[in-house]
């Protein structure tokens, strides 16, 4: 019997442990460590953070799921891997901490046949002084709770704009090295859906502020669209969503410094600058959970599992060239570590090798560097082809060929809805293929297929993502022929 | 005003026939099952 250790339970972990134990049945150990105890569809979050949805509508808790499908489940924090055993066992552990309240603070040791990390994301809010909702001044919609906080502080916002006062809104990210803009994006117009709906949108400034060079870059360096015969840029696609919505923005910068009624920012083109604020919704900055490694004696290997930001290292080219020589054949396609090949990384838990979008520097040496996304489809189809290798390898042996899903392959959607109403709401829907641009296989429409990159602005977007909730909820909570929802 | 707002303001605004086509709920239908169809394309893949 063997076991499979999946540690984190977000879109890639969670979507591991199911696909391994509907393929393994009950002749293998599938086991989930994660220090929630609940599921949450992320991409709702930005619906309860403008207070369009209850927050119990975007989670569930995961331990009758895992109960129903004779899953193993640990709600404890992962705190090392030890990929060559200890002095008692020679298979591969992990160390955890329990976060279950039964058992908080107890330790335990795992031991695995084959580990798959999809821990995830650490918000690092403490990369900006002032930025965050925990002792600082800005507001997150990174977790259901984060969110819950957002709509009320939007709340008072359009309280104080109903009581003839004047309000800056301003909507972004927290830091120069972050990714994830889409959901800034999509947060920033369903502020200003909210403010019209209110009526009061026209006492009200929203502005977007952003590390991407220019708008609709989004980390993935843009994207070209057709639209009635002509090549469109996202960023044109953009600039005119931006202007029929009266929405300002600041691109190419990074916030240096928050306090409780100014962003300071500093940005590439112009530098220094600041904006007052009275709410103010800023995503953080990702980086690795702070997983440790041992050796079988004690050796701290840490840095041949990981890069220094935290994120694992699996099968990409990580060789250090200069940014226009990089290649989407440097993205990894298995996810295997190097060092171990039963362990895997996916999702937001495996290093990049590069960024997409050229990183660049502002006068003062301020980083602006958007990091590239790896959440939602990808990370979904990361977490399916690594369970299905390990399920290829636990009934072929080690020289099974393992599946792959590069980004340089896959393709992604991103849409942005506002409201709530079937018949007032809107979207604007992108979807692009492959997400790591192919500048060699496409070389006239920025890297990518022309055909399977779109961007479409209506209702239908806005239906198409309730259907997603919909669905992916369905999917997660592993009911009846959940496997035929695609990731 | 920074660059990047002239920009913006310069953005072309959809016409008013553009615009009742993205709230026409006919039309909205048709591009739902077609942009329904294309992602799920798109998601299928790579299985």
């Amino acid at each position: 019997m063997a076991r499979i250790v999946i540690l984190g339970a977000g879109v890639a972990g969670h979507t591991a442990a199911l696909h391994a134990k509907r393929k393994l049945g009950a002749d293998h150990e599938v086991v989930v460590v994660s220090p929630n105890s609940k599921w949450n569809w992320i991409p709702s979050n930005i619906w309860v953070g403008v207070g369009r949805m209850p927050a119990e509508k975007v989670v569930f808790p995961l331990a009758p799921i895992y109960r129903r499908k004779h899953i193993e489940f640990h709600q404890a924090l992962a705190t090392a891997i030890r990929p060559d055993g200890d002095a008692e066992d020679a298979r591969g552990a992990v160390d955890i901490r329990y976060t279950d309240p039964k058992r908080s603070g107890q330790t335990a040791r795992l031991r695995y046949d084959y580990l798959i990390n999809a821990t995830g994301p650490k918000l690092r809010f403490e990369a900006t002084p002032g930025l965050g909702p925990d002792g600082g001044h800005t507001a997150s919609v990174c977790t259901p709770g984060h969110a819950v906080d957002a709509a009320a502080q939007l709340d008072d916002v359009i309280a104080r704009l109903r009581a003839g006062q004047r309000q800056t809104v301003v909507v972004g990210i927290g830091h120069g090295t972050c990714t994830c803009e889409g959901a800034a994006f999509e947060y920033a117009l369903n502020v200003d859906h909210e403010l019209r709906e209110a009526g009061v949108r026209d006492r009200a400034e929203v502005v977007y502020l952003s590390n991407e060079p220019e708008l609709g870059d989004f980390g993935v360096g843009g994207m070209v669209f057709e639209e009635k015969g002509r090549r469109v840029t996202s960023s044109e696609w953009m600039e005119s969503l931006f202007h029929e919505r009266d929405v300002r923005a600041i691109t190419h910068a990074a916030p240096t410094e928050i306090t409780d009624r100014v962003i300071h920012y500093d940005s590439v083109a112009d530098g220094p600058g600041s904006i007052e604020y009275d709410f103010a919704m800023l995503l953080p900055p990702f980086g690795g959970v702070g997983l440790e490694a041992y050796d079988r004696d004690g050796n701290d290997i840490t840095s041949e599992l990981f890069a220094p930001s935290g994120f694992m290292l699996v099968d990409a080219d990580y060789g250090d060239k200069p940014f226009d020589e990089w290649r989407a054949a440097d993205w990894p396609r298995t996810y295997r570590s190097p060092r171990n090949p039963n362990i895997f990384g996916v999702g937001i838990a495996f290093a990049p090798p590069h960024a997409i979008t050229r990183p660049a520097r502002t006068a003062a040496g301020v980083v602006v560097a958007p990091a590239p996304p790896r959440t939602g489809m990808p990370s979904g189809m990361m977490g399916k082809i690594a369970a299905f290798t390990i399920v290829d390898l636990i009934r072929q042996g080690g020289d099974a060929r393992p599946h792959e899903a590069p980004m340089p392959e896959l393709a992604a959607a991103c849409i942005a809805s506002t409201g709530a109403h079937m018949l007032r709401g809107s979207a604007a829907t992108m979807t692009m293929s492959p997400v790591v641009p192919d500048y060699q296989r496409y070389p006239d429409t920025a890297g990518r297929d022309i055909a399977e990159t779109r961007g479409e602005i209506g209702l239908a977007g806005h239906w198409l993502k309730r259907m997603l909730h919909t669905a992916f909820i369905y999917k997660a909570k592993a009911l009846p022929f959940w496997y035929l929802i695609p990731e | 005003m920074s660059t990047i707002d002239e920009r913006i303001q310069a953005a072309p605004l959809p016409s008013e026939r553009e615009r009742r086509r993205r709230n026409n709920p006919i039309i909205q239908f048709v591009r739902f099952v077609a942009l329904s169809w294309g992602i799920f394309r798109l998601a299928h893949k790579h299985d």
